[in-house]
């Protein structure tokens, strides 16, 4: 944790009567924020990664599992990150040792192939070209294919005929469709859907995963994407359609691990490939039914098919059960029995936001400062620092990954960038435009520049510069929960499981304390600000 | 000592704009100079350049024959008092605080500096164990005034330099602080340049008045010499716009 002790470090040097509460606090909050960031044990550290969909949490759990087996490895989870490219970078970067992945994914998103071929043929293809490039392995494949598949409500399937794709394209184009967003920008998506079949949706809305469920569920959408063992397939009434031109090339599912991880530790090919053509698209379905339909927990389920396949005989950990009850619990109930684990991620919360923001203030203020006395390009680079603020959250945390890994690094990085504009524009403006007659007769008695922007401009700006902190700090609050989409925790944990389980209630158990954590930054920062007013 | 002298004196402003097209001025030591003309005319201008808030652009500015930009500024200011039209109180440090402003930066003694100010506050009027606390908002604006010339006065320079010092107040109290302002002087005897837009004032409490227009000085003479000869017809119609001559 270099960033952190950094961060320690310069907020004692710098403090000044306007931000040492900022400093204080976000050690504070470093302090109670270290222990869910310390590593583990003796044993070698591997660190698996998925995606935020829970058959791809399940098998990176069935992968962990199996690796920790009797403690040969410790292993680090990484799930819930954001999509096929976040995972892909931060293997490649080595922030994640593997994590699975399909074939016909690797052959279309990102080796940018025709999707085309047998699933021997595809597994050979990828294969060849991952090792080549990218010194990446696919392991055996778990012998199950979940490819993309289009569904429909079955009474506009049946009052329309519709059996296969071609069909959706010569008389569907009407209907009201709902596709993710990865889906709309793949090749093995809609894009293809569109060269080989003509499909010309006139009402498209892009949604996410489980979400789609539920509307096609509750009859707002007819026509949606859907993966091949979604448990969800069963409960809500869909027909899947064929695809007898093959836009949907075969995905067997698989562990894509770092080359250099299988030569430090040859045990984890061993370990992994016993694996092999064990799990069938039956027993996929029924897994991720009973995470997504029946709300179990994946390390519960994981560890029961290990069992039963007779790879692990260990119980799953306690410990590490964070949503163990099953669905149809309230709110209420919710808080209450996960308040642990909901403390826990309010403390990696603060801290994200406690860190991001000290380092933005110990940046921003002098910076600011230094802005204010150039007023001509000042303006441009504040500007600059403002078209920050533009950038999507999820795309400035992937264009990070490369740079920083997975984790709580690129997290704090973002909600840094995030934070520096408000901080910077009110530092400039305040300490700008602070009492002119002040400033002015304070030099004209000699005072130099520095002394009338140290004793005169920055205390009276300081009421500008706290509002300005305090903005960053509910911006930060809110950003902070996308956090979890690149495995840094924080209270956007349960509302990314919330949302893959659309199970509103989870959501809400980490939104709500989100908004009222936002609300007690806001009125504690309101309460320095008002003291620091007053002084001045 | 305190002797002022401006020779030759231009300021061009970058678009070509002539602040003092050639100014020439001397203050004896002990002795008030009031420059008086419109606003633009350039008086603030001219008594900016003697504590190099103004750099001119052409001419000699000299306190006691050494040229001002000998040193910092910083260090010439210090030794120079200077009271601006709306005081200019640092509004977050209290009176006492405001008058320690130049002992301060000069590094005087903490203890020295806080005899210094509660002398100066007696001076001006107010009770240091009553205002000196007090933030410069919660004291009335002739009071406010008047801790402006005692943080002027607080490091005991030989000059003063006022910039409408009563440019703000109200007609009684205006005339009220210029009473004071004469009793002050007829202990302390500073050079003091007055630059005002009021000839009463200037007549009233100036040695010799200098006429300011476009930058150039069309009269300097005493009150009594103004008033009998004019010499100028803008300064007569000065003078009569003022009243002070039929």
């Amino acid at each position: 944790m270099k960033f952190l002790r950094h961060g320690e470090v310069t907020g004692r040097g710098h403090a000044t009567r306007t931000r040492w509460p900022f400093a204080a606090v976000a050690l504070a909050l470093l302090v109670l924020g270290l222990p869910s960031l310390a590593a583990g044990a003796e044993a070698p550290v591997l660190v698996v990664g998925s995606k935020n969909f829970s058959e791809s949490r399940l098998l990176a759990e069935l992968f962990a599992q199996l690796l920790e087996g009797d403690g040969d490895f410790a292993v680090e989870r990484r799930l819930d990150l954001a999509g096929t490219a976040v995972c892909f970078r931060a293997l490649q970067s080595g922030a994640i040792d593997l994590y699975p992945e399909y074939t016909g994914t690797g052959l279309v998103t990102l080796l940018g192939e025709e999707a085309r071929g047998t699933p021997a043929e595809v597994l050979r293809r990828v294969r060849r070209a991952f090792r080549g490039r990218w010194d990446l392995e696919w392991l055996a494949p778990l012998g199950f294919e979940n490819s993309y598949e289009v569904a429909v409500r079955r009474p506009v399937a049946e009052s329309l005929q519709l059996r296969t794709l071609a069909d959706l394209a010569a008389r569907g184009a009407d209907l009201r469709y709902a596709f993710g967003y990865e889906f709309q920008q793949r090749r093995d998506g809609l894009i293809g859907l569109r060269e080989v079949y003509g499909l010309q949706p006139r009402r498209l809305v892009g949604m996410q995963q489980n979400l789609k469920y539920q509307a096609a569920g509750d009859g707002s959408v007819d026509v949606i994407d859907v993966y091949t063992t979604d448990g969800l397939v069963l409960v809500h009434d869909l027909v899947v359609l064929d695809d007898p031109l093959g836009v949907f090339p075969p995905y067997q599912a698989a562990p894509l691990v770092r080359g250099a991880t299988l030569r430090a530790h040859p045990a984890v090919a061993a370990r992994l490939d016993r694996l092999s053509q064990v799990v069938d698209e039956a027993t996929m379905r029924a897994l991720n039914r009973r995470v997504e339909v029946e709300g179990e927990a994946i390390e519960t389920v994981a560890a029961d098919a290990l069992r039963r396949w007779g790879l692990l005989d260990r119980e799953p950990d306690a410990a590490r059960n964070g949503r163990s009850a099953g669905r149809g619990r309230d709110l209420w109930t919710v808080l209450r029995e996960d308040r642990q684990s909901l403390a826990h991620r309010t403390l990696e919360h603060l801290a994200l936001v406690g860190v991001a923001l000290a380092l933005a203030v110990l940046l921003a203020v002098p910076l600011g400062l230094w802005l204010s006395e150039r007023a001509r390009w000042g303006e441009n680079l504040i500007r600059a620092v403002g078209i920050l603020q533009t950038i999507p959250s999820i795309a400035l945390l992937a264009f990070l990954l490369p740079l920083l890994g997975v984790g709580t690094r690129p997290a704090i990085a973002a909600l840094f960038l995030y934070a520096l504009y408000p901080i910077v524009r009110n530092t400039t403006t305040g300490v700008r435009d602070a009492d002119p007659a002040a400033a002015a007769s304070a030099r004209a008695l000699g005072m130099s520049r520095r002394q009338v922007l140290l004793h005169v401009r920055l205390p009276l700006a300081s009421g500008i510069i706290l509002a300005g902190i305090r903005t960053a700090a509910v911006i930060c609050v809110g950003t902070a929960t996308l956090a979890a989409f690149i495995g840094a925790g924080g209270l956007g944990v349960p509302i990314v499981a919330g949302l893959q389980l659309n199970d509103p209630v989870i959501l809400l158990s980490g939104a709500l304390p989100a908004a009222l954590l936002a609300l007690a930054v806001d009125a504690l920062l309101a309460l320095v600000e008002r003291a620091v007013r007053a002084k001045v | 000592m305190g002797m002022l002298r401006a020779q030759g004196l231009q300021v061009r402003y970058a678009r070509g704009v002539h602040a003092l097209r050639g100014v020439d001025l001397e203050v004896r030591s002990g002795e008030t100079v009031a420059v008086v003309g419109e606003s633009g005319s350039g008086k603030s201008t001219l008594l900016k350049c003697f504590n190099r808030l103004v750099e001119p652009t052409e001419g000699r500015v000299e306190i006691d024959g050494r040229p001002v930009s000998a040193g910092t500024p910083e260090a010439l200011r210090r030794r120079l008092g200077y009271v601006q039209q709306d005081g200019g109180l640092l509004p977050h440090w209290s009176v006492r605080r405001n008058v320690e402003l130049v002992p301060w930066l000069s590094g005087w003694s903490a203890a020295r500096r806080r005899e210094r100010a509660e002398e100066l506050l007696a001076l001006v009027g107010l009770d240091p164990a009553e205002h000196g606390a007090r933030r410069p908002r919660e004291l009335s604006g002739g009071q406010r005034q008047r801790v402006a010339f005692a943080r002027a006065l607080a490091a005991d320079p030989e000059v003063l330099l006022l910039d409408e010092p009563f440019g703000a107040l109200d007609l009684l109290l205006r005339a009220e602080l210029q009473d004071e302002l004469l009793r002050w002087q007829s202990r302390l005897h500073k050079t003091v340049l007055l630059v005002t837009h009021d000839l009463h004032e200037a007549l009233r409490l100036a040695d010799r008045v200098a006429v300011l227009r476009e930058g150039r000085i069309l009269r300097l003479a005493s009150p009594d010499e103004l008033l009998e000869r004019p010499g100028d017809a803008y300064v007569e119609a000065l003078l009569r716009a003022a009243g002070v001559r039929s």
